[in-house]
């Protein structure tokens, strides 16, 4: 807790003071250290400011001031002691020994530093942050895989570290998503410690962030990231002169391996305690004009009387002349906000006259000029370069007429190994299903709940599990490339192609990723600038063909296109992307016709991903499958079971097995017998489907459905595959084998499955219009509420589900007429 | 007798589960999860 919190009368301890430059010198000076105690005195009519006694020295602080102090109160330690007596306390990093005192537990908390992991996107922080927090973060060679903070614990050294992965920055401008959420994170959490991770690779773009981040003047390490890559190549690199320049230690560092990691968090412990011989504020001097306007701007500020203790004034009139509009906001709230703004306008009128640029351009100038100053001291690039590796393949992968061919190949590898590959593994989920569901059959007594187990749940869920390899060499293949940086490329050749659909070719990568799940897919267009792109590539991306319809696909193709079923494939998903464009193209001209920010985008150099690292992401996405399969397959599973095996005992059943009972009882021979009643519980239980619940459901949708081809068990399997797309397949799997659970006898059983007319249920076509209408028809409930919540808004969540429901029923009509046209004419 | 008592139990459960979805699917939009924590000054919100 903070001290701001104590109540009068109250004591506590103090665990650490954070802030920062004078400020955190003049309280250490008074006396609030860590471990010393400190009592509330009162609170001055207005609650401000606060009286404190702290050894024996009383002193008022602003309750602004006190809110920078971290302290334990006496009520926190008894609840955490008690807690710990108790044995209830779930807490490691606060546990406690018993008898433990109240001192000696914030020097112990006083040991959990907190970290934040702030660097230029692909720049290997998430592979760090990864391998000191033991989390299982995604890491793509590419821009944007952080999109949220992600938090881990590690310990190290009796210290407990509290890391946070921000998302990766250029800068700290306030223009992007990230660049507010790094700011917001530095004003709102006073980390402790910032680690600037930097790339080896590319010094110069990298450490821009590093000056503005020595302008908000807070405690840092720098990890010199990929320093194997910066050795490779032969540069000569004095980093530690870097660092006695800058006043900010430098650790070399490869995340990949772990190398350097504990020698980084062990400069991050001297940093926290102050004890690292090179840590030092320095100002970046910008140059007469501009430090001549800084210091009006400051002096404007100090008169206030009135700044935030936690960010600098040299920072906030750096930002003020930098126009930068969030800082201006929070200036505009305080007290004598005119007379500083109008100090601003001075000195930006000068410096824009004196040097003939605006003033952001000036700074960044100033900042580059700062880099190279020091680089040309530090930095020693090796001049004997052969052609790398990456420049290699990129003569091949972006050539203007060999870049799409080799990105369709890899496609088709992709689908085709897919499709292939997980047919092995398939074949034994399948047996352990089909073993599991005879075993249940034989040994349980009969009655509903042994109906539920092997019909509903074993035959549902067992349905859906056998497609799990197959989602995991897709997503294998995603991860290779993403990690690779071959996504990055197919983003820069697709680039032409993309803004001919009015999109970035930065809306590639989003869409690739929709290949894996629509989900994350639309999570990460964040890092799309532009709103009308970003917006777009959301709305577009239910159309590129997810691992969840994948199920359908293998089953369908299994049974009606086994020769061809790569192919098929192939063409289900060029369809996808084909519909993608068509209705981006639309959207762009109706929805979002105003004009674009150009298009960036980085080649990062290629790298080899790591075994370990694809089998991680193989890892994350199985337990995500399985956790799908105890959740919502698993529940949809029984609903549906439920809705087909309720109403019973109807008066239809009843005559059925009045029927049954006279057959048996008569004195036919055996094998008519058998014959007879086998038929009559056939005619029982297309009746008890047709007259359940789910069979009512079903009519009363099918006349919507049967001109696309479906009959009733299709309308309701697409019904419940709303909630999951995998659920289609094992609804399909309840409704059409009842009893049975794998997958080949489903495949079977579709392709017997006759109508009450005599014709087949299911033929190519009718497969070929049910694979479109699930590729396109709505998408999941988890994608609907990603698309709600990245736009802000219900009503895009609505118009997706009426816009892909209202596509799907076209191309799937025109698909099932125009096919059954071409057979008549044929025959 | 037995099978239908947990069949009971098992909609029961079933109903809950799906509410509680329904619930957390409503309430975590009113949250929100923006990437700018709701920040006044956000792109995603003015753009």
């Amino acid at each position: 807790m903070r001290l701001s919190e104590l109540r009068t009368g109250e004591r506590g301890v103090i665990v650490k003071v954070m802030g920062r430059g004078a400020f955190r010198k003049r309280i250490i000076e008074m006396g609030f250290i860590r471990g010393k105690e400190v009592d509330v005195i009162r609170n001055a009519p207005l609650k401000d400011p606060i009286h404190y006694r702290v050894m024996g020295y009383d002193v008022s602080l602003r309750r602004n001031d006190a809110k920078m102090i971290e302290v334990i109160g006496t009520a926190e330690f008894e609840r955490i002691s008690s807690q710990n007596t108790n044995g209830r306390t779930n807490q490691p990093i606060y546990t406690v020994p018993p008898d433990e005192s109240i001192e000696a537990m914030a020097i112990r908390k006083g040991k959990t530093i907190n970290v934040a992991l702030v660097g230029n996107p692909n720049c290997g922080k998430t592979t760090l942050f990864n391998f000191a927090s033991g989390a299982h973060e995604h890491v793509g060679n590419y821009s944007g895989v952080t999109v949220d903070a992600k938090e881990g614990i590690f310990h190290q050294n009796g210290y407990t570290f509290m890391i946070v992965d921000l998302p990766g920055t250029y800068s700290l401008s306030a223009y992007s998503p990230e660049e507010l959420f790094i700011r917001k994170h530095l004003n709102d959490e006073h980390p402790d410690v910032v680690i600037n991770v930097i790339d080896a690779s590319n010094l110069e773009r990298n450490l821009y962030l590093t000056c503005q981040l020595i302008d908000r003047d807070i405690r840092m390490v720098i990890a010199l990231n990929m320093y194997d890559e910066l050795e490779k190549r032969g540069d000569k690199f004095d980093y530690r002169s870097l660092a006695q320049m800058i006043g900010v230690p430098i650790v070399p560092t490869v995340s990949k391996t772990g190398s350097g990691i504990e020698e980084l968090f062990n400069r991050v412990i001297k940093v926290y305690e102050e004890k690292d011989p090179v840590l030092r504020h320095i100002h970046i001097n910008y140059g007469e004009t501009i430090e001549k306007g800084i210091e009006r701007v400051k002096q404007a500020l100090r008169q206030t009387g009135d700044t935030s203790i936690s960010i600098s004034n040299r920072y906030l009139s750096i930002k003020l002349i930098e126009k930068d509009s969030e800082v201006e906001t929070h200036i505009r709230e305080m007290q004598g906000a005119d007379a500083i703004l109008q100090e601003r306008d001075r000195s930006v009128t000068q410096i824009e006259t004196l040097l003939k640029e605006d003033c952001e351009t000036a700074f960044t100038d100033a900042r580059y000029g700062f880099i190279s100053g020091a680089l040309r001291e530090t930095y020693e690039p090796n001049k004997i370069r052969e052609a790398t590796g990456t420049q290699i393949i990129d003569l091949f992968v972006t050539h203007k007429l060999l870049g799409f061919p080799i990105f369709i190949f890899f496609m088709w590898i992709m689908f085709e190994a897919t499709f292939r590959l997980g047919e092995y593994p398939m074949g034994w989920i399948e047996s352990s299903v089909e073993w599991i569901g005879g075993f249940v059959r034989n040994y349980m007594s009969e009655g509903p709940l042994k109906d539920l187990l092997v019909d509903g749940i074993i035959g549902g869920v067992g349905g859906v599990i056998v497609f799990l390899p197959n989602i995991l060499i897709l997503y294998a293949f995603i991860s290779f490339m993403e990690d690779s940086g071959y996504m990055a490329r197919a983003a820069f050749i697709m680039d032409k192609i993309m803004h001919k659909m009015g999109l970035h070719g930065k809306s590639f990568i989003p869409l690739v990723m929709g290949f894996g799940c629509n989900v994350p897919a639309i999570m990460a267009s964040r890092t799309i600038e532009s709103r009308n792109s970003r917006m777009i590539t959301m709305l577009v991306n239910p159309l590129m063909s997810c691992s969840a319809r994948l199920p359908v696909y293998v089953l369908l193709t299994g049974a009606f296109f086994p020769q061809k079923g790569g192919t098929v494939m192939f063409i289900l998903y060029a369809t996808g992307v084909f519909l993608a464009v068509l209705m981006a193209r639309m959207f762009k001209r109706f929805l979002f016709n105003q004009e674009d920010i150009p298009f960036v985008m980085e080649l990062p150099p290629y790298r080899m991903p790591t075994g370990k690292s694809i089998l991680i992401h193989m890892w994350e996405k199985t337990k995500q499958y399985l956790r799908k399969m105890g959740g919502v397959i698993l529940i949809a599973s029984i609903v549906i079971w439920f809705l087909g095996y309720f109403p019973r005992n109807t008066e239809k059943g009843k005559a059925f097995d009045e029927q049954i009972a006279r057959i048996e009882q008569s004195d036919v021979n055996e094998n008519d017998k058998t014959e007879a009643v086998a038929e009559l519980e056939r005619q029982k239980n297309i009746t008890h489907q047709q007259d359940s619940y789910i069979g009512q459901i079903g009519r009363a949708i099918q006349p919507v459905l049967s001109p696309l081809g479906f009959d009733w068990k299709m309308s309701v399997s697409l019904m419940s595959g709303m909630a999951a797309k995998e659920v289609v397949v094992s609804t399909l799997s309840i409704l059409y084998t009842g009893e049975s659970d794998d997958e080949q006898a489903l495949a079977e059983q579709i392709k017997r499955e006759q109508e009450t007319e005599g014709m087949p249920a299911f033929t190519p076509l009718v497969a070929l219009s049910f694979m479109l209408f699930v590729l396109i028809y709505f998408p999941c409930i988890a994608t609907v509420s990603a698309i709600v919540n990245e736009s802000g808004s219900w009503k895009w969540g609505a118009f997706v589900i009426g816009y892909t429901c209202l596509l799907a029923w076209i191309v799937s009509f025109l698909t099932f007429q125009i096919g059954q046209l071409v057979i008549q004419l044929i025959h | 007798m037995w099978q239908e008592i947990i069949i009971v139990l098992i909609a029961l459960y079933v109903v809950f589960y799906i509410g509680k979805k329904i619930y957390k699917n409503v309430t975590h939009h009113k949250t929100g999860n923006r990437p700018c924590c709701g920040c006044s000054k956000c792109t995603r919100k003015t753009g």
